[in-house]
């Protein structure tokens, strides 16, 4: 137990670091946060913020009776193995040649001391990662000790990426760390893509053209790669480390740029995987800010409010909404189930922000090169999860606090200041958005 | 199924005794096999089975032995049927069957029961079922209860899987029975593809996976799929009636749907019921034997792909070393460090195969005949959840023994233990760490090598750089002078591609010793060097030789003639060439006739023996003609197995070398047909000894490979016996034009490419503008017609007196020159058609050919009076002939007329002699090369001219008239 006190004292510790960041309706120029706080470049690789405001106390004699989250991933190793492998590879090529610069030799230490470390492992949850996982568990059981008191019954539910199968695991084990007695039944199967992963074609939503929102081939590659190549001068940036830039070539990469964007990428990430080193340094503060309003850009694309896909791409999101909303329906009505768990990805889980209308999720910015005044990705850090907990007094009268990364969330539903909501306002605010999502798929099919 | 079990009862509890006995995995008789299955059927299932893990072992530790740390592998546990695509199959088949009327009443109710569970079956494959976590859990309840000394407070334990969900889960599932007796343990669990060598070595995308064991093993294209699976299949199964018994038409209900695919999606999908969390069955689809026909063939699958059988060249079970390593690597490190207490790791059934075997398990690793393997693997044995832990124990003076656990039972390893169960560390670590070096050192070698050799000079030189080839594959000798290659062994022989500067020595002063034949099956090694000596090739010539069809007919007295005229004629033009430079000769083909192999006692081993017994004075690089193959050889594979005599008498059939600056290629293009019980009959022939022109599928990989090491602009030489390209016309030989084009295509990097051919019997040299980069030349026959123009005894069907061509090859210039046997060098004869016509008027035998069979054209008639014919064999086209008689030019026509010398000496010579029907034709050939003009007189001098395409003059001959005309003219 005490060195579970110790490695939670150490995450808490770990994250303090970063302070909190309140979500805003709008966001000053993405310019002035960056040089507030140069960590916003880590994006979707933001580590998690443990340390989070108490919540408002609920109404009296209202006790949790049911909870429903969605949770991303922890950390992770850079998505793909290309990251390290094209660096490697260059930084490997030059060496024997004698063609790094000083600071390129710097460059190849590092890298070829983190090698071994992260060779093969693209993707895959870190320890960081894994300590998220189960230190979310934990502190679910922690907040909420009368409802496991009761030995509920826990249904999780994963899509079958490993990371995601591991974060599961995780916050599972963090629950049975409190409680070995609780029964938790772990699902990954394909049976539950079309809702863990609704941008997947088991969604039935799903047409053909909504193949491109996550590749975004035919719609804003174009304007991601402007992004970076009308900022970024990838001859300067390799010539830092290259005597030769022909060595560029040994990283196997369609451009240099695209090398380069491999470096930022592996350098943000590097948090998730360690803190004896950091890679960030390599690259100017310039082109740090621009890598990220690419990167924010392509989120944006995939799962914001973007004009680029009318809208489909987080309308989609309306099938894990509804599995949301029916099986709390259900399992209230029938009280066979009391919590559920579910593990995915932060597309689909900015994709319900979005489709929520959530403060913050919800501007719509047709302009790539203003994209960062509306939106900004760090928001979905790993382990990003949003729960919904549910409350009843002995009356039966159910109230919903909604809660995105730990902050209570509020929405626009009439009479009500939340966090807490009634559940039937709750349940006819949602069915408002799903059917404002049902009417963009039926429109755009 | 019931009843089946009560009559046998009884021999199901005799079986019992020994089903629960330890884990020793002994050998089975064939009755214990069958007695196994049937006291479960549900073990018919294999991999499929689920075991209770009832029987359970726990022996007591020796004295002052205590756990200290755990490794273990496991298999994850019960899931639904491997695959979605079964499930869908067996729905969509059943589902389309109900609709068109094709289910029998059976297959009704079968339909019904499927499609009422398939809602809870659907999108579901693969997945761990909740049997399959409760059996993990317990399995993980039950080692932390067992050992609890290993897990200890905040114990730290090592978790890792694969990354398929199942095994990720039941990896949880196996923690959480762990975690629930000791909420401090420090758990870490991993899945990567970083850890995936030693989790599932027999998956195709971790770090060191060998693509070899892939294609050659695992896919469906393998060889031994081919030549043993697939007609063990077909033998054993009857999917036919099993398939019948639930569609009316089993054809129609398969539609594209391979009917053993459809067949075991049912059978495992009935074996599969115990794992579910879904009522029903579905044994009742099959019978005993089909189940036992079932699982024997799976059974034998995995012997295969995951055991010692022999195919996989020991690569399926070395597959296991990496899972060994990790296991011994581990240990050692988490023993000395004592951070981590349990190295946990899950995975998949066929990796515990491959551990076992390279364990040397039992019988896991014993190496039987097809037929028996059931007899010493059985996959039941790696039922769902089935796994192998090793128990640490250490006694105060720091001696560690292991303890080894198959399903919880004690585990016999092949050495001697501790003390019963219990077995030394040391000697763990003495027997399993060489074993596990050698399979990666194995595996290291990306192909299990089964032909390999070296190539040096005859002092020992090593020869670096030289291809060799097992007839599809050409590798390449590394510096050393070694070459290793992985073959199939198709061919039968493997062989060197002689580089310039170099010849092989020759087997018996005549045949090159550039080829071995292959000795042992394709899946045992064997070991083949060659010899090359150094030699000056900057002059060198190649002797053509073709058509020799020695036969020993005392009717033609061919062997007289050949060794009267013949070989002393061979011998003193290879000896005269020797002076200028090595010679070689080629033999393109029909060095006998297979019709007289039977008939006079003569086979192509008495052929080449005479030229043996002669002293025939060169090497001699041979390909077969279609009178090479063995004509009593019908039936599958024809074209391959009619080749075995030649093989044997004089290697490989298809080949290159190169010599000076030249690479040459010798291919076979006969792909002999030989229908069965047609054609003309002689002793010995089964079939019509019919053959398509054109190179089979392994020729044409061979050339392919040849030419791919062949630099731009190499002069190419390509030896055929039948010619490629058609004689003066356009278009082609071959069977399939596309082959030639292809061809064609093929040797565009070398500008024109020489074909050299025999088979027709006569000198043609011939191309035409479909196939721009061919030039073919079609070579006298050594036997001029076959030895049958007794006067003027090497006679070829066009005319020229029969002899050889010889390439003469310098460093700027080749040319090609002409020998007749008898003559010289000639190049035409030139007929004063009014002494043939005086002679066709009164010959008894031409006139009787010509009344009886009126094929021949009539020379004597009026028509030819003064006319002069040159038959001018050594034309090439581009040249020009010009006939003038007193120094007047004539007008000159080409025609394909047949030659008068020979239409008199060969048909109308034999007619009326029985022994003769067999090889005399009354047909007339037509020449290639014959030239006409009509004279203004009966005496007037005729001089023929021959001028080159820049109009040099270079031959002038002249005739005399009148002239003469007979049989014995030269």
């Amino acid at each position: 137990m005490k060195k579970l006190i110790f490695l939670i004292l150490a995450a808490a510790g770990f994250v303090a670091a970063f302070p909190a960041r309140a979500q805003q309706l709008y966001y000053p120029p993405a310019r002035e946060a960056y040089e507030a706080d140069p960590t916003i470049v880590r994006g979707n690789y933001t580590l998690y913020d443990f340390d989070t405001p108490a919540p408002t106390p609920a109404p009296k004699g209202f006790k949790p009776c049911y909870i429903s989250t969605y949770n991303r991933h922890g950390a992770r190793t850079y998505g793909s193995n290309s990251g390290y492998d094209s660096w490697y590879a260059v930084l490997k090529a030059a060496a024997a040649d004698d063609m790094l610069t000083p600071a390129g030799k710097e460059l190849h230490d590092i890298f070829m001391a983190l090698y071994p470390r992260v060779q093969l492992r693209g993707g895959d949850l870190t320890e960081i990662g894994h300590r998220q996982l189960r230190l979310l568990g934990m502190r679910m059981w922690k907040a909420y000790p009368d409802l496991f008191r009761k030995h509920p019954v826990i249904d999780a539910r994963s899509t079958t990426v490993p990371r995601v199968m591991l974060s599961m695991i995780e916050f599972c084990d963090g629950l049975k760390t409190c409680d070995p007695t609780l029964d938790i039944t772990q699902t990954a199967s394909q049976v539950d893509r079309s809702y863990l992963n609704p941008l997947s074609s088991t969604n039935p939503n799903t047409i053909p053209a909504d193949r491109d929102i996550e590749s975004g081939k035919d719609s804003y590659r174009r304007a991601y790669h402007a992004l970076m190549n009308d900022h970024i001068d990838a001859d300067a940036l390799l010539g830092r480390f290259l005597k030769d830039l022909s060595y560029a070539e040994k990283g196997g990469r369609s451009t240099r740029m695209d090398l380069c964007r491999l470096l930022f990428n592996v350098a943000v990430d590097l948090p998730c995987v360690t803190d004896e080193y950091d890679l960030t340094h390599f690259l100017t503060s310039d082109e740090l800010f621009c890598f990220w309003r690419a990167e924010n850009f392509r989120f944006y694309s995939v799962a914001g409010r973007t004009p680029v896909h009318r809208g489909r791409n987080w309308a989609l999101e309306e099938r894990l909404l509804r599995s949301i909303v029916e099986t709390a329906e259900a399992d209230l009505a029938d009280g066979k189930v009391q919590v559920r768990l579910r593990f995915g990805h932060d597309f689909y889980l900015i994709g319900l922000a979005t489709l929520l209308d959530i403060d913050g999720w919800n501007i719509e910015e047709p302009d790539p090169e203003k994209v960062d005044a509306v939106f900004r990705h760090y928001c979905s850090p790993t382990a990003m999860n949003m729960q919904f907990i549910f409350y009843r007094n002995d009356l039966g009268d159910i109230l919903v606090r909604t809660t995105l990364n730990d902050r209570e969330v509020r929405f626009p539903i009439a009479g009500f200041e939340g966090p807490y909501y009634p559940w039937t306002s709750f349940r006819a605010y949602c069915n408002s958005r799903l059917n404002v999502a049902k009417e963009i798929l039926s429109s755009t099919k | 199924m019931k009843r089946i079990l009560v009559i046998f009862w009884a021999l199901i509890l005799s079986v019992a005794a020994f089903a629960q006995s330890d884990r020793t995995f002994r050998r089975l008789s064939p009755d214990e096999v069958r007695a196994t299955l049937h006291a479960d059927p549900y073990k018919y299932g294999g991999i499929y089975y689920v075991d209770d893990f009832s029987d359970r072992d726990y022996t007591p530790a020796p004295k002052g032995y205590k756990p200290f740390y755990i490794s273990s592998y496991a298999r994850h546990g019960a899931r639904y049927i491997l695959s979605e695509s079964q499930y869908t199959r067996i729905h969509e088949t059943l589902t389309r069957a109900r609709k068109e009327g094709n289910l029998t009443p059976f297959g009704e109710e079968v339909c019904a029961r499927f499609e009422g569970i398939y809602p809870q079956l659907k999108d579901r494959a693969g997945d761990l079922t909740p049997l399959g976590k409760k059996q993990h859990k317990e399995l993980g309840k039950r080692m932390i209860a067992n050992y609890p000394e290993v897990f200890k407070g905040a114990a730290r334990v090592h978790a890792f899987s694969t990354d398929v969900p199942r095994t990720v889960l039941s990896m949880s599932a196996f923690l959480e029975g762990l975690r629930e007796a000791n909420t401090k343990l420090e758990i870490k669990s991993d899945v990567s593809l970083a850890d995936k060598h030693f989790l599932n070595p027999q998956s195709r995308d971790h770090r060191y996976v060998n693509e070899w064991y892939w294609t050659e093993v695992r896919e469906d294209r393998a060889q031994w799929r081919k030549e043993v699976f697939n007609p063990m299949r077909e033998r054993s199964i009857d999917c036919q009636s099993i398939l019948g018994r639930l569609f009316k038409d089993v054809g129609k209900a398969l539609g594209k749907i391979e009917p053993v695919k459809l067949t075991y999606d049912f059978f495992f999908l009935a074996m599969n019921m115990t794992s579910l969390p879904v009522e029903g069955g579905f044994m009742d689809l099959f019978e005993e034997k089909d189940l036992f026909a079932l699982w024997e063939c799976d059974n034998f699958e995995y012997y295969v792909e995951k055991g010692p059988a022999p195919y996989s060249m020991g690569f399926s079970r070395a597959l296991g070393g990496y899972m060994m390593d990790d296991i011994l690597t581990r240990a050692e490190k988490d023993i000395a460090s004592g951070e981590v207490r349990a190295d946990l790791r899950f995975g998949h059934d066929g990796c515990m195969m491959s551990l076992l075997t390279l364990m040397n398990v039992g019988t896991w690793n014993e190496v039987v005949p097809t037929e028996e393997v059931k007899e010493v693997w059985q996959v039941h044995n790696v039922p769902m959840a089935a796994n192998l832990q090793f128990i640490f124990y250490r006694n105060k003076a720091g001696d560690i023994l292991v303890k080894p656990l198959y399903d919880e039972k004690n585990l016999v390893l092949p050495f001697e233990p501790f003390e019963g169960p219990y077995y030394r560390w040391s000697d763990f670590l003495a027997y399993y760490r060489p074993v596990t070096e050698e399979a990666k050192a194995l595996l290291a070698e990306n192909i299990p090598y089964n032909i390999l050799g070296r190539v040096t000079t005859p002092d020992g030189c090593p020869l670096e750089g030289v291809g060799v080839s097992d007839g599809f594959q050409i590798v390449k000798t590394a510096a050393d002078g070694t070459y290793r290659m992985y073959s199939w062994k198709k061919r039968g022989t493997v062989f060197v591609i002689t580089p310039s500067g170099y010849e092989p020595g020759t087997v018996d002063g005549i045949q090159p010793a550039f080829h071995a034949r292959l000795a042992k099956p394709p899946y045992e090694r064997e070991e083949h060097d060659f010899v090359l000596h150094p030699v000056d090739q900057d002059r060198y010539s190649m002797v053509f030789l073709t058509d020799v069809h020695l036969s020993n007919d005392p009717t033609r007295g061919d062997l007289q003639v050949f060794r009267e005229i013949t070989m002393p004629f061979l011998k003193a033009k290879i000896d005269s060439l020797r002076r200028e430079g090595p010679v070689y000769s080629a033999n393109l083909g029909d060095f006998t006739h297979e019709l007289f192999w039977g008939k006079c006692n003569y086979g192509l081993a008495d052929g080449y023996r005479t030229f043996l017994d002669e002293g025939y004075p060169a090497m001699m690089y041979s390909i077969p003609g279609n009178h090479d193959n063995d004509p009593a050889v019908i039936g599958p594979d024809t074209d391959f197995r009619a080749e075995h005599i030649f093989r044997e008498v004089m290697g490989p059939t298809y080949y290159s070398m190169n010599i000076g600056r030249q690479h040459w290629i010798m291919m076979d293009n006969i792909v002999y047909v030989n229908t069965p019980g047609e054609g003309k009959k002689a002793p010995g022939v089964l079939g019509a000894r019919n053959y398509l022109h054109g190179f089979n599928e392994d020729e044409w990989t061979f050339l392919r490979n040849d030419l791919a090491l062949v630099p731009d602009g190499t002069e190419v030489i390509l030896c055929t016996h039948c010619p490629i390209v058609r004689d003066g016309k356009k278009g082609t030989y071959n069977d399939n034009p596309d082959e030639t084009a292809e061809l064609d295509r093929l040797f565009a990097r070398f500008g024109k490419v020489r074909i050299f051919s025999g088979h027709v019997h006569k000198i043609c040299f011939s191309e035409n503008d479909l196939f721009p980069h061919l030039t073919q030349a079609m070579l006298p026959a050594l036997s001029g017609n076959m030895w049958t123009t007794r006067t003027n005894p090497v006679l070829c069907g066009d005319g020229e007196p029969a002899g050889v061509f010889v390439g003469r090859f310098a460093p700027d210039s080749s040319s090609l020159e002409f020998r007749s046997q008898m003559y010289g060098d000639v190049a035409m004869r030139i007929y004063d058609m009014n002494a043939v016509r005086s002679f066709y008027l009164a010959d008894p035998l031409i006139r009787k050919e010509l009344d009886s069979y009126g094929l021949h054209i009539d020379y004597s008639a009026k028509e030819y009076a003064n006319q002069v014919y040159v038959n001018y064999w050594r034309y090439v086209p581009g040249e020009t002939v010009e006939i003038l008689e007193n120094g007047k030019p004539l007008a000159v026509e080409r025609t394909q007329d047949e030659d008068p010398l020979f239409s008199v000496s060969f048909s109308p010579v034999w007619d009326g002699v029985p022994d003769a029907k067999i090889f005399v034709s009354h047909k007339s050939w037509p020449s290639n090369h014959m030239f006409k003009a009509q004279a203004k007189t009966r005496k007037g001098k005729i001089l023929v001219r021959v001028r080159d395409a820049s109009g040099a003059v270079i031959r002038e001959e002249t005739l005399s008239r009148p002239g003469t005309f007979s049989r014995e003219m030269r």
